[in-house]
């Protein structure tokens, strides 16, 4: 990665969304490393990703942003360290009606927080419109743990609500950037 | 709390005392001095004779009868032993300084549209108007001292009526819960609500629930026009987590506030001077944090801005997040 290139990586739990707001967002067409999806348990779909998912934005006048998904499964976890090297920011993406929402939330909240150093955004997705119950339990419970970072509800279908967490985490760059860290 | 800048721009009206006990009169007294400030009026004590509005005691007395054929608008004061005044204004004794305030600003509703439904009952007076004055809203008032704890049934539900229905509040839960309807028009800022009083009514079932923040975040715009009054403009403001954004307006302004003020304490300068946000709005989102329990007050802490704070676009990824923002149309 080069001086005027950054990062922002996207995780979460197989079936999330992670590729689809890759996609929404990237000049070119994701670059996906899918398997055949053997956890059918975990998420109805015929493929995964093993690898990671890769996609990159253009800026006009030069460089440019990578965006990076990280495998959902975990047995593919040791991929995560090595994607999470040098980013920016990293976006976890949540299944709202998952069953497994809560251990999801700390499998991948835990990998990524790195004591809130790494600026991060949650986006958990498949909820009502008015549900904002699930919002404020995920919100309370890495409260307890004095882990704060914004969570947003979204549809990652929807490039507005992608553009959403991607400028929260933009944000919270910006006032890392500017030092601004507790005194 | 200097609030005499509020009182300045505030209408007076003067209040008069007819047949109320030394005790009850001597109680209004104190709650007018509380009150100071916060009532849409600067209200004052006077005597009957120059009042603009009598507070006057239910007992059928000479006295009272008297002043009744004034044609003055009057408050009715009862005791809970005695039959519900079929008066538009009414307080049972014993009557706390929100219900006092509530009432007083119902009438000051009334009196400013020219006073012609003040034959109406209580349910029937439109929701008071905000002042365009620096003023803190009765029901923004009313909000404060519920989420504070100080209602009579914490357990109990609040309600507040608008002229497009009702706002229900359940402060032990911290839901609202009204129509969609009202909710968007709350949202969109073309309806406003009255004092939260206390109800015997059930929520009904056909309205939604609302989070506290993001009501609090709908109505700040004219809940208080400034910094509420119970909060010290020259202290440092950290906000203890982000909101849950619910309803609210998710625009990058406060995107940038929220990761400002959870880093670490700010002066409302400071704030401004690296997010740009204009003061009026700066003041809303802090008023509906303060509201949603979400803000920290610190008095002394007023740590100098990094240099790097003031240099907008020189960090490592400044030109990158500029470009990445213009590229994606998310410039504000």
């Amino acid at each position: 990665m080069t001086n005027d290139e950054f990062k922002i990586l996207f995780t979460g739990p197989m079936g999330a969304g992670k590729t689809t707001a890759i996609t929404a967002l990237s000049d070119q067409e994701c670059v996906s490393t899918d398997v055949v999806n053997t956890d059918i348990d975990q998420c109805d779909k015929e493929m995964t990703t093993a690898a990671l998912d890769y996609g990159f934005i253009d800026i006009p006048g030069g460089g440019g942003v990578r965006l990076y998904g990280t495998p959902g499964q975990e047995r593919f976890r040791f991929m995560w360290p090595i994607l999470a090297n040098n980013a920016a920011g990293v976006i976890v993406l949540l299944n709202g009606e998952h069953p497994d929402l809560d251990s999801h939330l700390s499998v991948f909240v835990d990998a990524f927080w790195e004591q809130g150093a790494m600026p991060m955004v949650i986006g958990v997705g498949r909820l009502a419109s008015e549900d904002f119950e699930i919002i404020e339990r995920i919100t309370d419970t890495l409260l307890e743990r004095h882990i704060s970072p914004p969570i947003f509800s979204v549809d990652v279908r929807e490039k507005d609500d992608v553009l959403l967490l991607v400028e929260a985490l933009l944000c919270q760059i910006e006032v890392n950037e500017m030092g601004m860290m507790q005194a | 709390m200097p609030i005499s800048w509020i009182v300045e721009t505030m209408r007076k009206q003067r209040l008069g005392f007819v047949g109320l006990g030394d005790d009850t009169a001597s109680a209004c007294l104190s709650m007018l001095k509380i009150m100071d400030g916060r009532s849409e009026v600067d209200w004052s004590h006077s005597d009957p004779d120059s009042a603009d509005v009598l507070m006057i005691s239910c007992d059928q007395t000479d006295e009272t009868q008297r002043w009744e054929r004034s044609g003055k608008p009057r408050i009715v004061v009862y005791h809970g032993n005695q039959q519900k005044p079929a008066s538009p204004f009414i307080l049972q004794h014993p009557f706390r300084v929100m219900q006092l305030l509530s009432v007083l600003d119902e009438v000051a509703g009334t009196l400013s549209s020219g006073g012609t439904s003040l034959s109406h009952s209580p349910a029937q007076v439109a929701a008071p108007s905000t002042s365009v004055s620096n003023n803190v809203s009765p029901f923004w008032l009313s909000l404060h001292e519920a989420v504070n704890g100080n209602v009579t049934d914490p357990a109990g539900l609040l309600v507040s009526s608008s002229s497009h229905g009702v706002l229900y509040f359940k402060p032990a839960s911290q839901r609202f819960y009204a129509s969609k309807a009202l909710f968007r028009q709350l949202a969109a800022g073309s309806v406003e609500l009255g004092p939260l009083k206390s109800t015997a009514e059930a929520v009904p079932e056909e309205t939604v629930a609302c989070p506290l923040f993001s009501l609090c975040w709908m109505v700040s715009r004219y809940g208080a026009t400034h910094l509420a009054p119970w909060m010290n403009p020259e202290g440092a403001f950290h906000l203890k987590r982000w909101p849950s954004f619910g309803t609210l307006e998710k625009s990058r302004t406060h995107l940038s506030l929220c990761a400002l003020m959870t880093k670490r304490p700010l002066t409302r300068e400071q704030i401004q001077q690296v997010s740009h946000c204009s003061e009026e709005e700066l003041d809303r989102f802090i008023n509906a944090c303060e509201m949603s329990d979400l803000m920290v007050f610190e008095e002394a802490v007023q740590v100098p801005l990094p240099e790097a704070a003031a240099e907008e676009g020189k960090g490592r990824f400044g030109g990158l997040i500029k470009g990445l923002r213009s590229r994606l149309g998310l410039s504000a």
